[in-house]
This record gives structure tokens, sequence and C-alpha cells, in this order.
């Protein structure tokens, strides 16, 4: 019993990491944009068709694939805040703001891109048969017996390098400062010479490139298939606000947490009944503390 | 008469920013105070928890007597207190006299009713842009009245108004104050909160000065103009000169 | 002068006349696949007024509201099978105890706004699902699970909600959709229609007028899950089957306010214009391309949506009238240049 539950655990915190490592895009446009990207898992399962396209057409292993299918997410993420977001922005300066119309707008764009996929690839599940999904990590402790591919291991580092490389872009360079400006005041960082928009642009881009390599490393071991967005999609929105919107360490822990109580959950009650758990946690949270483990505090 | 609001010992701390403290204050029925001071002198968030948008940090609240710190805005309506806000809220989407029609609902549920009490107030405040004005689209010195008629239609026993003059030409102010007047002699009594000293000076029956979240000085206009801790502090050497 | 009121009432009105004319009349006369694509129309636009009545007036996103449609329908469903009650008791009991959960739902979900309030609607929307789907017995009632909910053919029985064409089912739908627009407009009209307005438009300024925030947005959230329950008994008994995966379903809760979107939030008749614009479109195309397109219909209403918000952010509801108005305006334009000339 207990190591049925030692291994849950363990299995929950590879999952978890990489739930962090697809809600970090989440949470980043979140605190520099405002946006609460509903698009976000339409645009992961994008990515991981892109991959699967590279994997069968030419053979290229999602791991390299995603120094091209990075940057072909990065100027979506672009193309989405300038084409989408940012007229709506423009037009509700000074009239009633209705915020709404931001949330709408993506899930639209969710809506669009995922059913679109349905209507090339249909509903069938693919696998990316790549090297790592067929090599096994396995660790051996007196009669303890972990064993799991090494594709869901690498999948958790991803969390934590795609969260030094936002935190570092953001913290550490020239860009990563205008980003600061904006996400705290988009007055005070247009009046000092910040093109506002473009910067929104960037995080927008920026956001959704994590995303990609998450998706990247997700299609190394999971379905592929229209349908999966919706799915981490939804868990990444309930992460983020646990860990608190906007928070990039927030995202992970918000991930893992998730990772454990749905695996350990299933231990003890069936598999569904303990991702309710996650959508109860996930209220319980709101409802006592808004702005998440890890956010700041303010009204919501 | 007897003071409709009394605050005691009233101190509000926004994390580590005292933005009020340890006022303590009445106010007497029927009466326009003015209340001023510069710019983050506390005199809006001494506003907000007269009106209970949120509960004082420390110290008690008495709105006729009773003990209200810890009170909800929409009970306070009720009990006859109302407000302006700084920066105008008008209900956009509707028509002006939809707006004071909301404020008339609090004491009817019949919409002709309302309808007719809006449009009284409408008449009675002066304002020329037309009733079925979209709200939204108004001047700002008519959303300014329009915050006032609004509040008015709560029937209100003690009136919050907050700077409402400001951003007005001089005309404007006048007739702003005319309406203020009109108000008192209607028995309501009025708190007003102003920049433009001219104008608070010739409208006030007392005036309070806050300075950094503190009361500096009260007392009649020629006592506070006089004050010396008031002109140092707030009104400048050249209002003294220019009087 | 009188004859003048009496024209200005049909101006700009001659075309809604017409269309609701041809809701009421047209189906009478079409075979029976055009006959479920009206059900349809009015199906939705009845979730979609009810969706309307506290999503549109209060300004907040429900994204979960299949949720309250799924619990009248297995309420009704259940009292049927379980205990034999005719569904047109059953309906009113169900809606009373949606309305009550709608309430105890809305009252911790009502204190968050915008992205959060949405969320959490779609949380509680898929915890719903998830729970219905694993659960065959809930405190001795028997739920079935993810099977769901197959009424027994009574042999097309009036006092069972049971009826031999559907020209029956759609004048029940007539008649629901009626009284649901009714109440919307009496609410438009009323006190607590210009209070939920005030609180859309803006919070602390209504609070400052007495507005009770929480209190009215309950009342409309009750009235919503109220009326919406009718919509679920419907679906019931119409489909006689109630599947959990579909019923409370994210798609069905997003359709539910997409239409009411593009119709005009807090208009009184834009749901059921939305309805009649989107659903034979999406019935058009299902049919049309069903099998070899899945999820066109879905990927149209998601265009739908975005083109709605960036170019009618309210709804085609005062675009369409406007655009009736001058289309009869010119058609009309010479009875109304006699009526110039009499006034000159």
């Amino acid at each position: 019993m207990l190591d049925s539950v030692l291994l849950a655990l363990i299995y929950g915190i590879l999952q978890g990491g990489a739930y962090g490592a697809i809600a970090l895009g989440l949470s980043v446009i979140f605190g520099v944009t405002r946006v609460t990207n509903f698009a976000h898992g339409a645009m992961l399962m994008l990515s991981t068709f892109l991959y699967y396209e590279l994997f069968t057409r030419f053979g290229i292993d999602p791991y390299i694939g995603i120094l091209l299918v990075t940057p072909v997410l990065y100027l979506l993420g672009m193309a989405t805040q300038k084409f989408l977001i940012t007229p709506l922005l423009k037009k509700e300066r000074g009239t009633t703001q209705d915020p709404a119309s931001l949330l709408l707008i993506t899930l639209g764009l969710g809506y669009a891109i995922s059913n679109l996929f349905m209507m090339i690839y249909g509903s069938d599940y693919k696998t990316i048969p790549t090297a790592a999904s067929r090599s096994y990590l396995t660790v051996e402790i007196g009669d303890f017996l972990f064993t799991t591919q090494w594709s869901r291991v690498i999948a958790f580092l991803a969390a934590f390098i795609i969260g030094f490389a936002l935190w570092f872009i953001i913290n550490k360079t020239e860009l990563g400062k205008k980003i600061r400006a904006v996400s705290q005041n988009r007055d005070a960082a247009a009046i000092c010479g910040v093109d506002v928009y473009k910067t929104y642009a960037v995080a927008f881009g920026l956001g959704i490139a994590a995303v990609a390599v998450a998706g990247a490393c997700l299609s190394e071991y999971y379905f592929v298939q229209p349908q999966v967005g919706t799915l981490f999609g939804t868990k990444s929105f309930l992460i983020v606000v646990l860990g608190g919107l906007g928070s990039i360490p927030g995202a992970i822990l918000g991930g893992l947490i998730f990772g454990i109580v749905e695996s350990v959950g299933a231990q003890f009650i069936t598999s569904s009944a303990s991702s309710m758990l996650t959508f109860i946690l996930f209220m319980i949270m709101l409802f006592i503390r808004p702005s998440g483990l890890l956010g700041k505090g303010g009204k919501v | 008469m007897g003071e409709i609001i009394r605050l005691e010992h009233v101190s509000k701390k926004f994390g580590g920013l005292v933005a009020v403290d340890d006022f303590s204050g009445e106010i007497e029925t029927g009466s326009i105070v003015g209340l001023i001071g510069p710019n983050g002198a506390g005199k809006t968030t001494l506003f907000n928890m007269m009106s209970c948008t949120y509960p004082p940090t420390s110290g008690k609240i008495f709105y006729k007597g009773v003990d209200v710190t810890k009170a909800r805005t929409d009970t306070m309506a009720a009990r006859g207190l109302a407000r302006t806000f700084q920066v105008t809220k008008p209900f956009g989407d509707m028509t002006v006299v939809e707006n004071f029609m909301v404020g008339a609902f609090l004491h009817t549920k019949d919409r002709a009713t309302a309808r007719k009490q809006a449009e009284e107030i409408y008449d009675y405040i002066g304002m020329s842009c037309g009733r079925d004005k979209p709200a939204n689209e108004t001047t700002t010195v008519d959303r300014k009245k329009l915050e006032i008629g609004r509040a008015l239609a709560t029937k209100p026993e003690l009136l919050l108004l907050d700077e409402v003059m400001a951003g007005c030409n001089p005309q404007e102010k006048l007739e702003l104050v005319e309406t203020c007047r009109k108000i008192q002699k209607c028995g309501i009594t009025l708190v007003v909160i102003e920049h433009d000293i001219k104008t608070i000076m010739t409208l006030c029956e007392k005036i309070v000065i806050l300075h950094r979240g503190a009361k500096l000085t009260e007392g009649t206009p020629e006592q506070v103009a006089n004050d010396p801790r008031a002109i140092s502090a707030y009104l400048g050497e050249d209002y003294h000169a220019g009087c | 002068m009188n004859t003048k009121e009496h024209s200005n009432f049909f101006q700009g009105k001659v075309f809604a006349i017409l269309g609701l004319l041809i809701l009421l009349i047209v189906p009478n006369f079409v075979d029976t696949n055009v006959q479920i694509v009206f059900i349809l129309i009015l199906f939705y636009a009845l979730c979609a007024s009810c969706w309307n009545i506290v999503c549109g007036f209060v300004g907040e996103l429900s994204l979960g509201h299949a949720v309250f449609l799924g619990v009248g329908a297995y309420i009704s469903s259940l009292l049927l099978m379980d205990c034999s009650l005719s569904p047109w008791i059953g309906m009113f009991i169900a809606a009373a105890i949606t309305a009550v959960f709608g309430v105890i739902v809305g009252l911790p979900c009502f204190r968050l706004h915008g992205p959060y309030f949405a969320l959490t609607t779609i949380a509680l929307g898929e915890l719903i699902r998830i729970f219905v789907e694993n659960n065959e017995t809930v405190f001795g009632i028997n739920l079935r699970g993810a099977m769901g909910l197959v009424l027994k053919q009574s042999g097309n029985q009036f006092i069972a909600f049971e009826f031999a064409n559907k020209i029956t089912y759609y004048y029940v739908l007539v008649a629901l959709v009626a009284v649901t627009i009714l109440v919307t407009w009496l609410i438009k009209n009323s006190k607590l229609g210009f209070y939920l307005t005030a609180i859309k438009s803006d919070p602390d300024a209504a609070e400052s007028l007495g507005i009770k925030l929480t209190k009215y947005k309950l009342i409309a959230m009750g009235i919503s899950c109220f009326l919406i329950s009718f919509a679920g008994t419907f679906y019931a008994q119409y489909f006689r089957y109630v599947g959990p995966s579909r019923i409370f379903s994210h798609d069905m809760s997003v359709q539910i306010a997409l239409i009411a979107l593009v119709g005009g939030q807090g208009t009184v008749f834009g749901p059921l214009m939305g309805a009649c614009l989107l659903v034979p479109i999406t019935e058009f195309l299902s049919e049309e391309f069903g099998g070899t397109l899945p999820g066109l219909h879905l990927f149209i209403y998601g265009i739908v949506m975005i083109l709605v918000v960036l170019y009618m952010p309210r709804g085609i509801f005062h675009p369409v009238t406007k655009l009736f108005k001058s289309i009869e305006a010119k058609l009309f334009s010479f009875g109304k240049k006699s009526v110039q000339k009499g006034e000159k």
C-alpha cells in the first residue's frame, strides 16, 4: 500500500511538472497583458500536431522540432495579440469596459483552432513513437521498483527549464524590463516611450512559444488529438489560479500540486473522482484566496 | 439640531500607508461642511469610511447615534447617506433620467413613481442636456450633476460630494454652488470635498482641513483662513495676500 | 393624431411581426426534418434567453449554464421514472429545485468577477458532469451514471408529455419561449432590470445607491435557473433520453452563451434572434458535412464568436433592427411622404 502511494506520488510529481510546463505560458500572458487566454489549450494542441507532422513526414524528433515549431508559435502568439486583442484594447479605452470580450475572443479562437484540427485530422488518437518514449528509466531500491518513460522525466525537467528561461527573459534582459514596465502600468510605460502594444505582442508570443516547448515534451509520451487541448487548457487554468495568476513559480507549484492530487487521489478513490478533487481544490482556493498561493494580492 | 454623523478616533491603514490617522469630528445636521486638504490627505478615504465602502482600521463611526462602523454601503444608502464619486461613475448604457430612476427605486417599486421622481430631480438640479440622453454621452458638468441627482434620488439626509466641481469652468462652478445651497435648504446635510478654495470658502459654514491623514484645523471660513497652521500647510502665503 | 400613433406602433416592427408569424405558422406546413430545426431554434432560444436573464443583465459570463439545464432535465425525468409523476407537475418541482440550487451555487460564485467567474462556472460544469458520469446512485437516487436516463415510451399520452407529432412539441416550446421572453421584458422594465443594468455598468456606484449587489444577482439567477429547468424537462421529454456527457457538456454551455451573446446581451429579443441565425447554420452544416468534416459547425461558432466580439460587441440585435427599419422606411417611403405633406 505504502509502495503504491509512493509510486503514485512520484508519477504525480512527474505529471505535475508537465502540467506546470504547459501552464507557464498562460500565466506569463496573464501577468503581462491581463488576458486570460482561453485558446491556450488549442495552441498546445496545434503545436503537438506540428510535431506529429514533422515526425511522420521528415522523421524529425519533437525535441529537435522545437527549433522549428517554437518560432512559428511565437509568431502565432504575436499575431493573436496584434490582430485580435490589441484592436479590442484600443477600442475599449475610454468607453465602457467589457472585459468579457477579451475572454470571448480567445474562447472563440480556441474553438476555431481545435475544431479546425478536428476537421482536418478527425478525432483519432495519434502517437509519436520516438526514441525517448520507448526508453525507460528504472529505479530499484530493495523491493521498491519504479519504471517510467524517459520522456516523462524530461517533461518534468522542462517545467524548470522553461520557467527559468521565462524568468530570465523577464527579469534579466532589456526586453524584460519593458515587459515588466508594461505589466505594472501600461500608461506610465507608454509615457516612457515603451511601445505598449508591441510589448504585449512579444509577451503573448513568449507565452505561446513556451507552450510550444511544453507541447514537444508532451507529444513525446501523450496522445496527439484535437481535443487534448481542451483537457490541458482547462487544467492549465485551474493550475495557474491555484498557483497565482501571473506567477512563474506559482504555475510550477500549482502544476505539481495538481499532479500529486490527481495521482495520489486515484489510489484512494476512482481516477475520475480524483479529477473532481482537483476542481474542488480549485474552487476552494478561489473562494479563500483568489490571488492564488504565490500570486500578489489584489482585487478580482 | 445635534450631529448627523460622528467619527471617533478613526484610522485607516492600507498596508504600511496610514491614509487617515486618528480623526475625530462630527457634522451638525443641516449644515454644509467643507473638507479640504492637499492630494493624498485622506479626504476620499474618509468619505469611503463614512459611506462604509470599507471599515476603518480602528475607531468608530456613529450615524444618527447608531454605530455603523461595520455596516455595508447599501444599508447606509437606505439609512439616508448618499455620495458622489470623484471619478464620475454614470450608468453609461442608461439615459440621464434612468440613472436617477435607479436611485429613486430605493424607496419605491413602481416604475411610474420612480420615473416621476426622476424627472422632478432632473428639473430640480437644472440639467439641460435632455432627459433621454445616454449618460455616457454627457459633458463633464452634466456628469457631475448626474452624480448629484442620482444621489439625491435616494432621498438622503446626508450627502457627501467628492470634488463635484473639479474640471468645471467658473460659470459651471457657480451653478453647482447654487445647486448645493438649494439642496441644503431642503434640509439635507452636505459634506463637500473641493480643491477650489475660493468656492468652498463662500459655500461652506464650516471647514475641516486634513493634512497627511490627520485633522489640521477646523472652524468657520474666516477662522480657517486666519489660522497660521492652515496657511502654511495648505493655503499658502498668497491666499492670505490675495484676500 | 391617433392614426399617426397607430402607424408609429407598427413602424419598424413589420419585420419583427413577420418574423414572429413565420415562427408561429410556417412549422405547420413543412416536413418533419425542417420542424426539427425549428424545434432546435426555439430550444436554444429558450436556453439563451434564460442565460441572458442573469448573465446578459449582470454582465458576468457564465460558461456553465448547461448544469442547470441538466439538473432540470434529471429531476423531472427521475420524478417520472421513479415516482411516475407527470412531467407537467415534475417540471415545476424541478424548476423550484433548480432555482434553489442555482442560488446556492451563485452565492459564492457571484463574489468573483470576470475571468475568475467564468473559470469557476467552467469548473462547476465539469465537476457536475464528471460526478454524474461516475456515480450510479447518490443518496439512494439512481442516477444511472454515464448511461444517462432513458425515458420509456408512454404511447403518446399528453399527461406524460409525449406527443405523436413534432408540431405539438413545437408549440409547447413556443409557449415556454413566450413566457421567458415576457419575463425578460418584465424584468427589463422593472426595478430589478434597472438594478441589474446598474450593477453591470458600475457595481460601486450601484452599491452606493443602496442596491444589494448579491441579492439582486441571486434573484436573477433564481429566475434564470427556474426557467432553464423547463428547457431541461423539454429536452428530456423530446429526446426521451438525458445523457450527462451531452447535457452537462462544456460545449453545450458555450453554445448557450454564444447564442445569447451573438443575439445581444441584455436585450429582450436578442437571444431569439441569435438562435434564429446560428441554429439553422449549425444544423445545415452538421447535416451536410457532419460525416466528412466533423467539428465544422463548432469551427464556425468559433469564427462567429471572434467576428461578433470584434465588429458587433453588443450583438446583432441593434444593427439588425436598424437595418430592418431602414429597409422598411424605403419600402413604405411613399406612405411616409404623404404623411409629411399632410403635416405641411
